[in-house]
């Protein structure tokens, strides 16, 4: 018997009849092995008006794509996730709960100055969750867990984009193709997490992104037991950097985000009014 | 982030595409089954059951009023189009690339657990009953020692479900001539009964 706390989502389901739900080569490997689902069975990928850290193309010249769940029928925002399980009464569960993506895990919570709140845009029925459940510690561990995957799969795009840019003129992929290549980065990634072990991995996960005040992690005074995701984050690198060695390491973009982000506040649109405010940052 | 080792079997099944088994069968559930199911999915018992009477009296047969009507509750199914196909159990999950999927997982009823196993003069046999199309089944295909704890579970879960019900029985006995009740009164009977062995009550023995 699980000793979860109780929910308000056991009769709602919104959110999976609301949005298209990002996931990363994490999220895939994971529904994929645990579910031996082939991630094109429950998997699309949609054009991106702009490129950014997730996007990945197929061809030189390809659309910026991401990857989403794929929903019942044909893909639109307003249908069902292709895992929503609808029972009687309106009563709706997700098919694959345990494994479900990071999105789904921190709905509707977000991190704002290192603090769990709940987003501004969330759909969940007013006062859905109550003071002490958004005070739950699984919040927080599984947002973490999802700023670091996704984290690491931002490397593991750039090699994917890397690779072709470098093929020759013309070259098209697949999308098996790159779903083939994160189940295979994945399944080393995910010798490397049993390696290191839950206790080392929540070090890790707790810490993601953390840097000296300074930012300066080459600065001889910096203690760097007290930073082991960037141990970590070289580990994962030097993994995905396996594959494809014709293609150049690439620059890590988890590195450059976390000093970019010294100081800088997260999305304002995420963040409630008074949450904002009491926060003492400027509209 | 493992994956971890899977039984042969827990890899067949999850390797069927069709899961003929959960449009063919009549999923009957224990109460145990039904009480881990509801409280782990926070989904009242009535969401995913539905129950129908039992032509011959059985040990897990419940009564609803004074008459000797007894009912016996089985996993609901969808609602389908289809005329020549049986409806597919509810919890079955489908993408839209034809693979089935049982949504519950580890949470599913006793009897999925240890389909198609039975143990017969103290020997784990593998049936293939009507239901299974994607595979002839045979003792290579299982953990014989897992099986028969599979198949034992369910027997254990059947003889303390029969215990349940048997109470509940005599409740609806006891009760006037004219008392009826309903499935949600039955289902919140059981997951009482089962809160209170979770909190270490002893299985109190049948007054019918």
């Amino acid at each position: 018997m699980s000793d979860a706390p109780t929910t308000p989502c056991g009769t709602c389901g919104i959110c999976c009849r609301s949005y298209v739900v990002p996931v990363n080569g994490y999220d895939i490997w994971l529904i994929s092995t645990r579910e031996r689902l082939n991630p094109e069975e429950f998997i699309v990928a949609y054009p991106l008006p702009k490129k950014n850290a997730e996007s990945f193309h197929l061809s030189k010249d390809g659309f910026n794509c991401a990857l989403a769940l794929a929903k019942k029928g044909e893909f639109a925002i307003e249908r069902d996730c292709t895992f929503l399980v609808q029972l009687g009464g309106g009563h709706a569960r997700c098919g694959i709960y345990e494994h479900r993506p990071g999105a789904c895990r921190t709905y509707p919570m977000t991190l704002f100055r290192n603090a769990v709140i709940q987003r501004k845009d969330s759909r969940c029925p007013p006062n859905a969750w109550s003071e002490e459940a958004k005070r739950w510690p699984s919040w927080r561990v599984s947002l973490k867990r999802m700023d670091m995957t996704f984290d690491v799969y931002h490397e593991v795009v750039a090699r994917w984009n890397a690779r072709v840019d470098q093929s020759p003129e013309g070259t098209t992929y697949p999308l098996t193709t790159y779903l083939n290549y994160l189940m295979n980065v994945y399944d080393r990634l995910g010798q490397l997490d049993a390696q290191l072990g839950e206790e080392a991995l929540a070090r890790v996960r707790e810490n993601w992104a953390a840097l000296p005040e300074h930012g300066d992690l080459s600065d001889e005074s910096v203690n760097h037991d007290q930073y082991p995701w960037v141990t970590y984050l070289s580990a994962a690198r030097e993994i995905i950097d396996e594959f494809y060695p014709d293609v150049a390491s690439q620059v890590s973009i988890a590195l450059l985000r976390a000093t970019a982000n010294q100081g800088t506040d997260p999305p304002r649109h995420l963040i409630p009014d008074d949450v904002w405010e009491a926060a003492g940052a400027k509209g | 982030m493992s994956v971890g080792t899977m039984s042969r079997k827990e890899d067949l099944w999850l390797a069927c595409k069709p899961k003929t088994c959960c449009y063919v069968a009549t999923v009957i559930p224990t109460g145990r089954d039904v009480w881990r199911i509801s409280r782990t999915l926070q989904a009242p018992p009535w969401t995913f059951l539905r129950y129908f009477e039992s032509p011959e009296p059985r040990r897990d047969a419940f009564a609803l009023d004074g008459s000797d009507r007894r009912f016996r509750l089985a996993l609901a199914k969808q609602p389908s189009r289809r005329k020549k196909t049986p409806p597919p159990c509810i919890f079955l999950m489908r993408t839209n690339g034809g693979h089935h999927r049982c949504s519950l997982g580890d949470l599913r009823p006793a009897s999925c657990r240890s389909f198609p196993s039975e143990v017969t003069q103290g020997g784990v046999l593998c049936l293939n009953p009507i239901g299974c199309t994607c595979h002839e089944w045979n003792l290579s295909d299982v953990d014989v020692a897992q099986e028969r704890a599979l198949v034992e579970t369910r027997q254990q879960d059947g003889a303390e479900y029969a215990a349940i019900v048997a109470r509940w029985n005599a409740r609806v006995a006891a009760a006037s001539d004219d008392a009826r009740f309903d499935l949600p009164a039955y289902c919140a009977f059981l997951l009482g009964a089962y809160d209170a062995l979770a909190a270490g009550a002893p299985l109190e023995p049948s007054r019918e």
